[in-house]
């Protein structure tokens, strides 16, 4: 008899278990009479800060959000494929990206829905596209990172060190994130190559590679590499825990002669010479509206909220400390940002390098995964 | 680092360790079976906390010192992928059956060969005698270690070791072509091939063992000093030092976590979601394994079916996971793909193999006679002559009284085990990160996936805090129920 109520039992408790999971799930799909209530989110953006715009966005409009977001290590570039991947039946209405390319790579692919509204009209014209298929908001900026205790926060510290000991030196894997976008603008400004003549070259001579743009921030600031290629919301986590680091924004220059220095980063209290042509790496966030979403007027409303002053003055605020793109009150802005923002006006216009993104990338996977 | 280089590489890792943690698992099996029965359950919670303790902590933990240098990180990858598998390695020996031929057989062969002067033919026959015994004995335990070590994944992640783990997730992640992704899927499977055959021929072979306990000899003394040696350095740098580097920044963190509420509610509801897959596929794991696997019930079809699921189980669950997202994106099965049953059923395959082994060593070490005792006392036993109906009713109170007696002997000697060996399954479920973040459909994310990405960002108060919540509650919840039964129960 008590074989036969575990022989039940065995059956049954399993049973009711998918029957609670089918119960949870049921809870989690939109109801139909509020269908146009909830979306569903892929977000490439740190979940710390990104969690809080999304929830503000809830409490104005009503209007829920499933977000999935995607590990430091393997930024953007995961979501972009799975959008892909999913593009026959898609399951996100809303892409929120952490960097620009791969946008307009979805764009390209005919993924992306049009849609000018509001925040798309704020935003200024480098940082969206003509067509309204996605628009850019809050920016990083590719930044070198300097362990204060260690060497001079310089860029000709930073040349040297390239030059003389690159194992002093740390960057992240350049097949993801910021760092493909960092490469993509090498590739164009440099042309494919010198880029690649320069990456073996650092390679051989010991360059720390790691998997992504905070383990560059950690190794800098616990002193094993003296300094790092990484992004400005990295170093300002430092900053807040106190670590003794700073850090200067990248420049690449154009001129044949300087360039060769490979990527420096400039003094800030020395903005570009006229004598010295270079831009800076401005990375904007940037959303879009996925094609065949069924709740569009939905997704044309968190659009609007990203590309609005007021989120771009409230990831200004936070811990990343974002660079707002468009018209805000400057009063309103951290002075740390403040800082930032005459930089990032001499980013380079990254519109148009998806061709040098993906022959980059095509030849990133044959160095890193064949 | 091509995928080739890094399967390579991995494998040798594999090896080495399975080299150094053969001997260990001998020496603490040997241990084991001397540790008086009161003390069993508790030798063996020591034994498998390193094994147990999640991973994520453990290698978020040693990412700093890992970053020092490359070598520091392999050998720290290496370490701690040792604490992980002798556990594993030690509860296989247990529940393997005895080789063919003993020590003292191979010591004769031995002596035989020395007094005949080691030709080839003796040499021969030696090495048959030890492939007989130990090497046999020995084998599904290295398999096992091998497959776990080569699988492993959030450790290398997270010190930045080279791993054909790494590589796939890189080429996943950049979209590299499927058909390129699966031609090169075949250099792991490949390697991995033989290990699996062995377990799954093992875990499928009929088993009779038991743990028995052995009179304490003078090698057994230094054994023994070994063994503890090994198990107190595996308890302090796989458990202790992770919890230590957790707790520090704990209050911190729960600070922080308690001002954010909209967070903490996340976090809640990622833990039940977590909890309810692990559930789901936890029961039904088991059900499997005891209805078909193990009882051999079923028709021979369904049973070499599930046998031959074992395989992909095997592979571990990064695999699988890429293989069921594919499974569920591109065939009929596409409607199902954005809801929780493609995780399920991946969590489901990932465990079986798991299940098997659990279950098989629940067969060696339950009392088997004790077990038949008891279910002897829940049947009643009445004397024909019986006089009166007063002796009936008090032959009725005493029986219902014995039986209640003997459905809490048999809660204690199988209910309890299985209870635990099921517990020991959602665990694993509720720990995978693969399947977390590759299957759960949106709108249901686990609070894994959560906390390995705030592992990347070195935000250690905040993690502390999430990781206590999402270790804790589960915990915190069983202790809650085992307390309520009990009371229950008086």
């Amino acid at each position: 008899m008590t074989d036969t109520r575990n022989n039940r039992s065995a059956v049954l408790i399993p049973v009711l278990a998918a029957l609670v999971l089918a119960g949870i799930w049921l809870a989690a799909l939109p109801r139909s009479d509020t269908e146009a209530t909830t979306l569903v989110v892929y977000c490439a953006h740190d979940r710390i800060f990104a969690e809080d715009v999304l929830n503000d966005f809830t409490r104005q409009t009503g209007i829920r959000v499933q977000t999935r977001f995607d590990t430091e290590a393997t930024k953007s570039l995961g979501l972009i494929n799975l959008i892909v991947q999913e593009s026959a039946s898609p399951r996100c209405d809303v892409f929120w990206n952490n960097e620009l390319l791969g946008m307009v790579e979805l764009q390209q692919q005919g993924l992306l829905e049009a849609y000018r509204g509001s925040g798309w009209n704020r935003i200024p014209e480098r940082f969206r596209d003509a067509e309204g298929f996605w628009v850019g908001f809050a920016a990083r900026l590719r930044v070198t990172i300097f362990n204060v205790h260690q060497v001079a926060v310089s860029e000709e510290t930073f040349h040297t060190l390239l030059s003389l000991e690159p194992a002093r030196a740390a960057m992240a894997k350049p097949l993801f994130g910021t760092t493909l976008t960092h490469y993509t603008v090498l590739w164009h400004l440099w042309g494919g190559e010198r880029l690649k003549s320069w990456h073996r070259d650092l390679r051989l001579r010991g360059l720390r590679e790691l998997d992504g743009n905070a383990a560059v921030k950690d190794i800098v600031a616990r002193g094993t590499c003296d300094a790092g290629l990484t992004d400005t919301d990295d170093v300002f986590v430092a900053l807040d825990d106190g670590l003794h680091v700073e850090m200067l924004p990248v420049r690449i220059f154009v001129d044949e002669g300087t360039s060769a220095d490979a990527t420096t980063p400039a003094e800030p209290s020395q903005p570009s010479q006229p004598s010295q042509p270079h831009y800076t790496v401005c990375i904007p966030n940037t959303v879009g509206i996925i094609k065949g979403t069924q709740k569009l007027t939905a997704a044309q409303r968190l659009v609007d909220f990203l590309a609005s002053a007021e989120t771009e003055l409230a990831l200004a605020k936070s811990k990343a400390r974002q660079i707002p793109l468009g018209e805000v009150d400057t009063s309103l802005i951290p002075m740390e940002v403040q800082n930032l923002t005459a930089w990032s006006r001499e980013g380079i216009d990254l519109r148009g390098l998806l061709p040098a993104r993906r022959e980059c990338l095509e030849w990133l996977k044959t160095e890193y995964l064949k | 680092m091509s995928l080739g280089s890094a399967c390579w590489w991995t494998l040798i890792r594999t090896g080495v360790l399975c080299l150094c943690a053969g001997p260990i698992c001998v020496c603490l099996e040997r241990w084991l079976r001397q540790v008086p029965d009161v003390w069993r359950p508790c030798a063996l919670g020591v034994l498998l906390a390193p094994f147990l303790f999640p991973e994520l902590l453990v290698g978020y933990t040693y990412r700093g010192p890992a970053l020092t240098s490359t070598d520091v990180a392999e050998w720290l990858c290496s370490g701690l992928l040792l604490f992980r598998i002798v556990p594993l390695g030690v509860v296989t020996l247990i529940a393997s059956p005895p080789g063919l031929a003993s020590a003292s057989a191979f010591h004769c062969r031995w002596l035989l060969a020395y007094s005949r002067g080691f030709s080839l033919i003796e040499l021969g026959r030696l090495l048959l005698c030890l492939w007989h015994g130990t090497i046999r004995r020995v084998l599904p335990a290295l398999g096992l270690m091998g497959l776990v070590a080569f699988q492993e994944f959030e450790l290398a992640a997270l010190l930045q070791t080279a791993s054909w783990t790494d590589w796939f997730i890189a080429a996943q992640r950049v979209g590299l072509d499927r058909n390129e992704m699966l031609a090169q899927s075949m250099w792991p499977v490949m390697m991995q091939l033989p290990l699996v055959v062995a377990i799954v021929n093992w875990s499928v072979r009929p088993h009779d063992f038991h743990v028995e306990t052995n009179p304490e000899t003078g090698s057994s003394r230094k054994n023994n000093s070994l063994a503890l040696t090994y198990l107190g350095l595996a308890l302090i740098g796989g458990c202790l030092i992770p919890a230590v580097f957790l707790a520090s920044n704990l209050l911190g963190g729960l600070r922080l976590m308690i001002g954010q509420r909209s967070q903490l509610l996340g976090l809640f509801q990622e833990i039940t979601i977590a909890v309810a897959v692990s559930l789901c596929a936890g029961l039904a794991t088991w059900s499997i394994t005891e209805r078909f696997l193990i009882s051999q019930r079923g028709s021979q079809l369904i049973r070499i079916s599930l046998q031959a699921m074992l395989v992909p189980g095997l592979a571990g669950s990064l695999l699988l996971s890429l293989a069921t997202a594919r499974l569920f994106q591109q065939t009929w099965l596409q409607p199902f793909y954005d809801t929780p049953i493609p995780w399920v059923v991946a969590v489901t395959v990932w465990l079986l193999p798991r299940a098997v082994l659990v279950r098989l060593w629940l067969e060696a070490t339950q009392p088997g006679e004790g077990l038949h005792l008891a279910k002897l006392l829940t049947t009643p036993v009445r004397s024909p002559d019986r006089a009166s109906t007063e002796t009936h009713r008090e032959g009725d109170d005493q029986f219902s009284k014995q039986s209640r007696l003997a459905g809490r002997l048999l809660f204690r000697l199988r209910d309890q085990p299985r209870l635990l060996a099921i517990g020991l399954l959602c665990y694993w479920a509720y720990l995978d990160l693969s399947t977390a973040y590759l299957l759960a459909p949106s709108g249901m994310p686990s609070g894994l996936v959560r906390l390995y990405n705030f592992m990347h960002f070195g935000r250690s108060a905040a993690l502390s805090a999430e990781a206590f919540a999402f270790f804790g509650v589960p915990l915190g919840i069983i202790c809650l129920t085992i307390v309520i039964l009990r009371i229950l129960r008086r």
